[in-house]
């Protein structure tokens, strides 16, 4: 009887000693993470992340400091959401009412436009409303919804309170029309690449910015979509970079480092934007028209909600 | 994709792994617990853990960031965005499927040898070591069951990993943020590879378990 008993125990003398070992190895690495070092958490919108424009505004900012940068890539209420907690201690965001919002309750400090893009009207090459033939943002959309009702034409809307959509808003305000509960007015709630690939499968227009559409289609990822309206003095797309309030404890210890960061974006960080990005109209810098665009996010933090 | 994909990948079988066995030790406590707790408690203790079983884990994920976040209770720990984050959110949600595997055939296990060694007129203590040579394939499922569940989750590994690259990017957030991005093709390659990892990596563990069983 003892030497079967010695006998079973075996495997579990091995089970045993597996699982001490994980628990070792677990217990071990949660220490060195914990004791790795400094690093700051930078929240970044979508459409900022798949330019590229998040990742080279902090690599270029690298080479003035040897704190790591991590990203965290996110919708815009979802980041001033975790910069308000001190969950991250950066975030480049795109979407006024949301930004306002957090504003307003002192939970983020610091906001700083750094960046536009223009809107555009995309949709199907046969182009069914004939928007290409419109002198404004208000035409088009007017175009857009005779032809919906009619049938022969289908908008996507973001639906999420991003700029564009908060954009989209106000143009529909302005027209007096209400697309809302229409059979060819679809919502995705979803990002803008997401929003322009629905669009584009479903053969439908949308509101979008220049730099998104001209970086899907160098992409290769929409296929029919045609840029069919744009007009440069029409409002434009902000992009903000914002930093955690000082009132929260988080990020205490990375304050100058988010300040000089907030330095290097509204300077040499411009530079950056302004060679990469504004030649082939993905992005422009702020640099030079800040009061105007300045203006222009007041005005879109008013709608939403 | 700027990060290697086999980094990715080793990533996501160590904090899964990890994991699933804290699951399972902590599962198999817990069903010895029940087995030896009168038949009402263990009852109910049970149906809570079934019900469990189909938590969405992005509910444990925001949960945790409520622990975790730098105002929570459990903030100065700077445990959010960390690999142990994903493990302890991982954990939980691996728990109860651990329990529900185990726990019904060993207790029908228990139940079936202790009738036959009481049949054979011996006392019910000498079923003990019988249970323990049957058990290991149901222990070895439990695991397995686990260790499935805790690499294909996003939730967690998205709301308190954060999906940073170098440091929490795993599997699931790799093939969200490609999903996000409209790289559906980066997406689905990382998808099926995710798929061919589970599969053979239980192959391999359940060929070299029974072994284990063999050999006892």
């Amino acid at each position: 009887m003892a030497e079967a008993y010695r006998r079973l125990a075996e495997p579990y003398k091995v089970l045993l000693a597996l699982a001490f070992l994980g628990l070792l190895v677990f217990l071990s690495t949660a220490l060195l993470w914990g004791s790795q070092h400094e690093y700051v958490t930078v929240g970044s919108v979508i459409i900022l992340y798949n330019l590229g424009v998040s990742q080279d505004l902090m690599e270029g900012f690298k080479s003035f400091s040897n704190v790591d940068i991590r990203f965290v890539v996110r919708g815009t209420g979802d980041l001033m959401r975790l910069l308000s907690d001190g969950s991250i201690c950066v975030a480049f965001t795109a979407s006024p009412y949301l930004e306002s919002l957090y504003m307003s309750r002192d939970a983020i400090e610091w906001h700083g436009i750094f960046a536009y893009s223009y809107f555009i009207v995309a949709g199907p090459p046969g182009d069914p409303a004939n928007v290409s033939g419109a002198r404004s943002l208000a035409e088009v959309f007017e175009r857009i919804y005779r032809a919906g009702e009619r049938g022969e034409a289908k908008f996507v809307s973001r639906g999420d309170l991003s700029a564009t959509h908060v954009r989209e808003v106000l143009v529909w305000n302005f027209t007096g029309l209400n697309p809302e509960g229409k059979q060819w007015y679809v919502r995705t709630a979803q990002g803008p690449v997401q929003t322009a690939l629905v669009a584009d499968n479903m053969e439908a227009y949308l509101l979008m910015d220049e730099g998104t559409y001209i970086a899907l289609k160098s992409q290769g990822k929409i296929r029919d979509l045609k840029m069919l309206y744009t007009n440069k003095s029409d409002p434009l797309n902000l992009y903000v970079a914002s930093i955690v309030s000082s009132k929260n404890d988080a990020c205490k210890g990375l304050r100058t480092f988010i300040l000089e960061l907030r330095d290097y974006i509204m300077g040499p960080g411009q530079a950056v934007i302004e060679e990469k990005y504004s030649p082939q109209g993905l992005l422009h810098p702020a640099k030079g028209r800040e009061e105007e665009l300045r203006k222009a996010w007041e005005s879109l933090s008013k709608i939403g909600g | 994709m700027p990060e290697p994909l086999h980094a990715i990948i080793f990533r996501s079988i160590y904090i899964s792994s990890i994991a699933a066995l804290l699951a399972f030790i902590v599962g198999l406590f817990i069903v010895v617990f029940l087995l030896k707790a009168p038949a009402r408690v263990s009852r109910n203790a049970l149906g809570v853990f079934e019900g469990l079983v189909g938590i969405p884990p992005i509910v444990v994920g925001v949960f945790m960031y409520m622990l975790l976040y730098p105002g929570g209770p459990l903030g100065p720990l700077r445990l959010l965005y960390t690999p142990t984050a994903i493990i302890i959110g991982e954990f939980l949600v691996a728990l109860p499927l651990a329990v529900v595997f185990m726990h019904r055939p060993l207790e029908s296990l228990w139940r079936d040898l202790t009738e036959l060694v009481e049949s054979l007129g011996a006392p019910k203590s000498k079923a003990v070591p019988l249970v323990l040579r049957e058990s290991p394939p149901i222990l070895l499922t439990a695991y397995l069951v686990s260790f499935s569940r805790a690499i294909g989750e996003l939730g967690v590994a998205l709301i308190v990993g954060g999906g940073i690259e170098g440091v929490t990017n795993v599997m699931t957030t790799a093939i969200a943020l490609e999903t996000s991005l409209g790289n559906y093709e980066v997406a689905l390659k990382l998808g099926i590879i995710l798929v061919l990892i589970a599969v053979s990596l239980i192959l391999v563990l359940r060929l070299a378990g029974a072994r284990i069983v063999e050999a006892a």
